[in-house]
């Protein structure tokens, strides 16, 4: 019963410091076909695991224990890596030019907002690299 | 003075206005009537650079026709001629002329100009001097009266500028004063009897005159017959028109009644024109001809000059200051004494006073009136070394006794006046008066050369003579002597009448008498000839040895015996002697000569002279032919023989006589020579007898004026001390010796001194100052002569500001100190209370933590500000900046990057006046200000008064504080995802609400405990002992030994506490419900220990149950083995084994200490 097709089957990588967090979208993605490669909480093991897994989609938390995750925004500009931001700041996105093209999820969030960003992501991304 | 065709010309009204003159114009040519004959001069002071519009102003005033002179035009009656601008008029014959002026601007004096050329072209006219400042037309009136015309004067008191009226009147000369209303009316009669009085019989007029003059001499002693007829007709015609008067007879009727008439036209007739330099080419060759050579030849005495008639001074003091100057160029300090004589009282006070209208600049060199005059107010006074030098007195030249031994005598313009043996008469005079081979100076209408054996003419031009080395010297009689009564009253009353008849007869007597009367010789009583007539040189033969003016010496020899006797008998007894014929040698033919000698009563007092007449008898018979014609007889030979016998010793013994005659005659010669010694010492004595009277009239010359000036001073003085006493202010004069010279009443309150104590040294006296040594400042100021202020307290109390300035005299000499007293009590009070005042707002504006300054703008030439200047701040003020000792300094140089809106912001304060509040950063400072700027002080001051605040600090917390509560609400927001996490968690396999709720409420409780203990530490650490006991808190009964705890207290990152507390939750509600503590017989056991690795601190924490029911290990992995998987890798940093078997769950949790 998947929502997005869209969805099925990427590969998704999770940056989320909450475990609690990152479980319960890593369930929600799952619950929706995607493959959930691994959860990264600290910005070095994120930019390992995009070296190492390749995702093709990334849920980014903005702020992984008090450290902004602008470098890991740019690498995935970089590799043109599709990402959506999940942040529990209520403004200033705009502020960082590294994810000001990115779909902006606040949370909490909504199960359905979540996934339509990652969709809308996706489909931007696809059109950025054709 | 040429007057001819004087008939035909307009007589002339000359007007002079200044300050406030439109007006009076207008109302008195308007009061004027339109038939007066008179042509109307205006002259006013316009402005050079502006078309004037006088012409039309005053033609719309009156109807008589108005010109303004442009170019020449002839002079009609009734008309008015007005001053164009940057013009002067001068009347030229019946004609005004207009014409560029002739001084430089500031020096112009436009209405003297015009009177001057009326008096010098028409001898007479009216001249009105109206409203104006200045002195202008001062020194035309006097021209205007000297040739004859009236002075009419507005009244000061009328005028809107008095000052020009003022000057006028000052000059004694104005005939009339009065409102203009009344000039009007004075210039109309004046006009009308002028008109009577040029048709009077000019040769009728001579009796009336000499009448007038004679009645005046009677009243006043004056007299003015020597004087010419044209003066002294001008005068009198002035005067009638003054008086109003149209006849001769019935002025000279005024002159006899009227006391002060006479006084009125001796006055007039007294009047004289002059001026500083008048002629100034003949004073320059005064200077180089005169005054210099003087100085080659001085005398003991000094130089002496006598300024005759010097009227009101100019003269006098003219030669004085070239005798300053030729003594300044020299540099030689000589005594100059310049006697300086008139008739006149009223003109000697003007000299005496020695100040002048400021009109003199025309006439005066500035560099003479810088040297020798002070200016005062509107005129000038000349100063006290000129004024030493020249005594005034009144003296007649005709009457009193000259000065004597002068090197100078000035007598300028008085012998034009007077008639010709007059005229001669003073030039002797002179002579008398001065040393030989020195100085007369004439007016420029005058001459000496009438008198050549006194007087080399040096210079014609200039008129200066020199006197003759070898004159005779003798004091001219004067025909006027100093009594009261005319000598001869008869003669100028004496009627052509009777007598008149038979002058003829008496005249042809005389001269057939003097004809035919015989040759005769006047001597005195001592036989000299004192003279000789016609025809009486023939008996005169002088014989050789010495020289003889005696008669009877030097007249024939054969006369010489009986003429000796002769004289004797009518000098001595007085009668009259006719001597027997005697034969005498004439001409060498024997005549026969009888004389006749007669007593002739001398002028001179009781000696007779006597009168010696040749009676010519004819030719004398030859004797012998006689004798050969002579018929009578022997007896006529014989008496014959015996005559001549008798005749020949008679002969003899005339000889002889003769002889003896001779040897009397020499003791006689000697006896004279002694006489003539006496007579010269008598005479010798005389000299000095007038020498003495002379110096006694320079004496009372001295004394006349040290009477005035002690009058003055005794005046000045009372002046002073009324000023003193009103002022109440405490003066103290010393000298240089700081003795006391003069002090004022309050004085008395300060020092122990009284009016007895002047003259004797201040630091005598004690006084009542405070600490202060008067003396020291007095000192002081006489050493650098700067004045010195000091505020003094006296004992008593009273506060006093001392001022000592030095004590300048007029000739700026210091001669003392002058010290005054003024008390300040009161303003001390008021500076006190200005003070307090001061200091209590000071203390205020340090007060107050916040910044304040004052500020100055400075602007650049486009008016724009560039910078400011700190005038004063406050303490605060560096607190608040960081800057010290600002005062003084500007903004660009503390700090040149300061931010430009600060500069606009005060700049448009300090314009618009209206108060500003901003803020704004210092970057220059690294500050962040709140500024409340206004305006202080005026427009004009462009100051600017800032009260400010750091606000630095505020401005971080505030920013703090944000982002604080960005923060807060972040972590409110993580914290609320984590909570919706848990909850879509736990909503998983649950199968019923109630299910859902205890479960998600349990893991809920769980987070928020750990959240208490990790607030506990502040957020910074969790201990693992109060972890696990809390997590198994509600599990524990007391005493029950079901749960055992085992582990020392370890620091746990705030994570690692977050993830145990889960970890522990989801472990022991699983042990509560299928485990170890679902039983009473189950046991739990949690240990940890803490094991060293080579690099850090790990721990191994083992939850251990047992004693429950049979443990079946999970069919799916559910939330709870989930969570403690994930949280020990995820939270933990570390790894967590879990095991479900039979006798009890059990898990190793391995992770590492930070």
């Amino acid at each position: 019963m998947s929502l997005y097709p869209e969805l099925q089957g990427c590969r998704v990588l999770v940056v989320e410091d909450e475990l609690l967090v990152a479980m319960a979208v890593e369930d929600l993605l799952t619950d929706e076909g995607c493959d959930v490669l691994a959860t990264a909480s600290t910005v070095r093991e994120t930019l390992e695991r995009v070296e190492s897994d390749g995702p093709s989609l990334v849920v980014l938390d903005r702020n992984l224990h008090g450290e902004r995750t602008s470098s890991v925004a740019d690498e995935l500009t970089r590799r043109q890596i599709p990402f959506v931001v999940m942040t529990g700041y209520v403004s200033g996105l705009s502020d960082d030019p590294a994810m000001a093209g990115a779909p902006c999820i606040a949370k909490p969030w909504s199960d359905a907002g979540l996934l339509a960003g990652l969709r809308q992501a996706l489909v931007e991304g696809r059109d950025r690299g054709a | 003075m040429p007057r001819t065709g004087k008939a035909t010309h307009v007589p002339i009204c000359g007007i002079g206005a200044s300050a406030g003159g439109v007006k009076a114009l207008q109302a008195l040519l308007r009061a004027l009537p339109e038939d007066l004959g008179l042509a109307y001069v205006v002259i006013l002071h316009l402005s050079p650079d502006h078309p004037s519009q006088m012409r039309e102003i005053l033609a719309a005033a009156m109807r008589m026709t108005v010109h303004q002179v442009t170019d020449t035009p002839v002079l009609k009656a009734n008309c008015v001629y007005v001053i164009p601008p940057d013009r002067e008029l001068v009347i030229e014959g019946n004609k005004v002329h207009a014409r560029a002026f002739s001084q430089p601007r500031g020096r112009r004096a436009p209405i003297d100009m015009l009177f001057r050329s009326i008096a010098e072209g028409r001898g007479d006219g009216l001249a009105l001097v109206l409203t104006g400042a200045g002195s202008d037309g001062a020194a035309g009136v006097a021209a205007i009266k000297e040739a004859g015309g009236v002075i009419l004067v507005q009244d000061p008191e009328e005028a809107e500028f008095p000052s020009m009226p003022q000057s006028a009147i000052a000059t004694g000369l104005a005939d009339f004063i009065a409102p203009i209303e009344r000039l009007a009316d004075l210039v109309a009669d004046i006009a009308r009897s002028k008109d009577a009085v040029r048709s009077l019989d000019a040769a009728g007029s001579a009796n009336d005159l000499r009448r007038i003059v004679g009645i005046l001499r009677a009243r006043t002693g004056h007299d003015f017959s020597g004087y010419k007829r044209a003066t002294v007709s001008r005068r009198v015609l002035r005067r009638m028109q003054v008086r109003k008067v149209k006849t001769l007879p019935d002025y000279a009727r005024l002159v006899q009644e009227a006391p002060e008439e006479a006084g009125a036209l001796l006055s007039d007739m007294l009047i004289s024109v002059t001026q500083f330099f008048r002629d100034p080419e003949a004073f320059e060759t005064l200077a180089l001809e005169a005054i210099a050579p003087l100085f080659d030849d001085l005398s003991e005495e000094g130089i002496r000059a006598w300024v005759a008639g010097c009227a009101t001074g100019e003269e006098a003091y003219s030669i004085a200051m070239l005798f300053a100057e030729e003594a300044t160029r020299r540099k030689v300090r000589v005594p100059i004494q310049i006697f300086a004589t008139d008739l006149d009282d009223a003109a000697l006070v003007v000299a005496r006073r020695g100040y002048y209208p400021g009109a003199i600049e025309v006439d005066v060199s500035d560099e003479r009136l810088q040297r020798f005059f002070v200016k005062e107010g509107e005129g000038y006074r000349i100063r006290k070394d000129i004024r030493d030098m020249v005594l005034f007195a009144a003296h007649s030249v005709l009457r009193d006794p000259p000065f004597l031994r002068l090197d100078l005598v000035s007598c300028r313009n008085l012998m034009i006046y007077v008639e010709r043996p007059l005229q001669e008469k003073l030039c002797s005079l002179f002579y008398y008066g001065l040393r030989q081979q020195r100085y007369l100076f004439l007016g420029s209408a005058e001459t000496a050369d009438g008198e050549q054996q006194l007087f080399t003419p040096m210079h014609r031009e200039a008129r200066l003579y020199q006197s003759r080395a070898q004159a005779p010297r003798s004091l001219p009689m004067i025909a006027e002597s100093s009594g009261t009564a005319p000598r001869n009253p008869a003669a100028a009353e004496v009627a052509p009448g009777p007598a008149g008849r038979d002058a003829s007869a008496v005249m042809r007597h005389e001269a057939a008498l003097e004809k035919a009367a015989p040759p005769s010789v006047l001597v005195d009583e001592a036989h000299r000839i004192l003279h000789l007539s016609p025809g009486a040189g023939r008996y005169i033969m002088h014989s050789g040895g010495v020289f003889s003016g005696r008669l009877s010496s030097v007249v024939l020899p054969e006369l010489r015996l009986d003429l000796g006797h002769a004289i004797e008998r009518a000098t001595v007894r007085k009668l009259p002697t006719l001597t027997i014929g005697v034969s005498a040698k004439v001409d060498g033919m024997l005549r026969r000569i009888a004389l006749n000698v007669s007593p002739v009563p001398s002028e001179e007092g009781p000696a007779t002279h006597a009168l010696v007449l040749f009676l010519d008898g004819g030719p004398e018979q030859d004797e012998g032919d006689a004798g050969d014609a002579d018929e009578a007889g022997v007896g006529f030979g014989r008496m014959r023989s015996e005559l001549r016998s008798a005749k020949e010793a008679l002969a003899l013994s005339r000889a002889e006589h003769e002889l003896a005659m001779q040897d009397l005659r020499a003791a006689n010669e000697e006896l004279q020579s002694i006489n003539e010694e006496y007579r010269s010492t008598a005479e010798e004595l005389e000299t000095s007898k007038e020498e003495l009277q002379s110096m006694n009239e320079e004496l009372h010359t001295v004394n006349g004026e040290l009477k005035k000036k002690l009058e003055s001073i005794s005046t000045a003085h009372d002046d002073l001390r009324n000023l003193t006493s009103a002022t109440e202010i405490g003066t103290l004069f010393l000298d240089r010796q700081l003795c006391i010279r003069m002090f004022t009443p309050p004085i008395a309150d300060l020092f122990n001194v009284t009016d007895n104590d002047i003259g004797r040294p201040l630091t005598n006296f004690t006084n009542r100052l405070r600490n202060r040594a008067i003396d020291a400042d007095v000192s002081q100021v006489l050493d650098d002569l700067t004045p010195l202020e000091a505020e003094i307290e006296s004992v008593d109390g009273r506060w006093l500001m001392m001022r000592v300035r030095p004590y300048r005299t007029v000739e700026d000499r210091i001669d003392g100190a002058v010290v005054t007293f003024i008390d300040i009590g009161s303003l001390r009070n008021a500076q006190a209370r200005e003070l307090e005042t001061e200091a209590k707002y000071r203390l205020l504006f340090d007060a107050i933590d916040q910044g304040f300054c004052v500020i100055e703008m400075m602007m650049d030439d486009a008016g724009k500000a560039v910078d400011y200047r700190f005038l004063a701040v406050n303490r605060a003020f560096a607190e608040q900046t960081g800057i010290a000792d600002a005062v003084g300094r500007t903004m660009r140089e503390i700090a040149p990057t300061h931010e430009d809106h600060w500069f606009e912001n005060y700049a448009r304060v300090a314009e618009t006046q209206v108060a500003e509040q901003l803020e704004g950063p210092a970057a220059a400072l690294g500050r962040f200000f709140e500024v409340h700027d206004f305006r202080f002080g005026e427009r004009g001051d462009r100051q600017v008064g800032v009260l400010f605040q750091d606000i630095t600090d505020r401005r971080r917390a505030e920013t703090e504080r944000q982002m604080l509560t960005l923060e807060l609400s972040h972590r409110v927001k993580n914290t609320l995802a984590v909570v919706q996490a848990l909850a879509s968690q736990t909503s998983r396999n649950m199968t019923s609400v109630e299910q859902f709720r205890m479960t998600f409420i349990g893991r809920l409780h769980a987070l928020a405990r750990a959240h208490d203990l990790l607030l506990a530490t502040q957020w910074n650490s969790a201990d693992i002992r109060k972890l696990v006991e809390t997590a198994l808190e509600m599990y524990s009964t007391a005493g029950s030994e079901a749960i055992s705890i085992e582990g020392k207290g370890l620091d746990l990152t705030p994570k690692q506490g977050l993830g145990l507390s889960l970890m522990l939750h989801e472990l022991s509600t699983n042990a509560a419900k299928y485990g170890a503590l679902s039983t009473p017989e189950g046991r739990l056991s949690v240990t940890w220990d803490v094991v060293k690795t080579d690099l850090m601190r790990e721990v191994v924490f083992v939850w251990k149950e047992r004693g429950g029911p049979v443990v079946k290990p999970p069919e799916t992995r559910g939330f709870g083995t989930r969570l403690i998987e994930r949280a020990s890798r995820f939270e933990m940093g570390g790894e967590a084994e879990l095991k479900f078997e039979p006798e009890g769950c059990t898990m190793h949790l391995c992770f590492s200490l930070a």
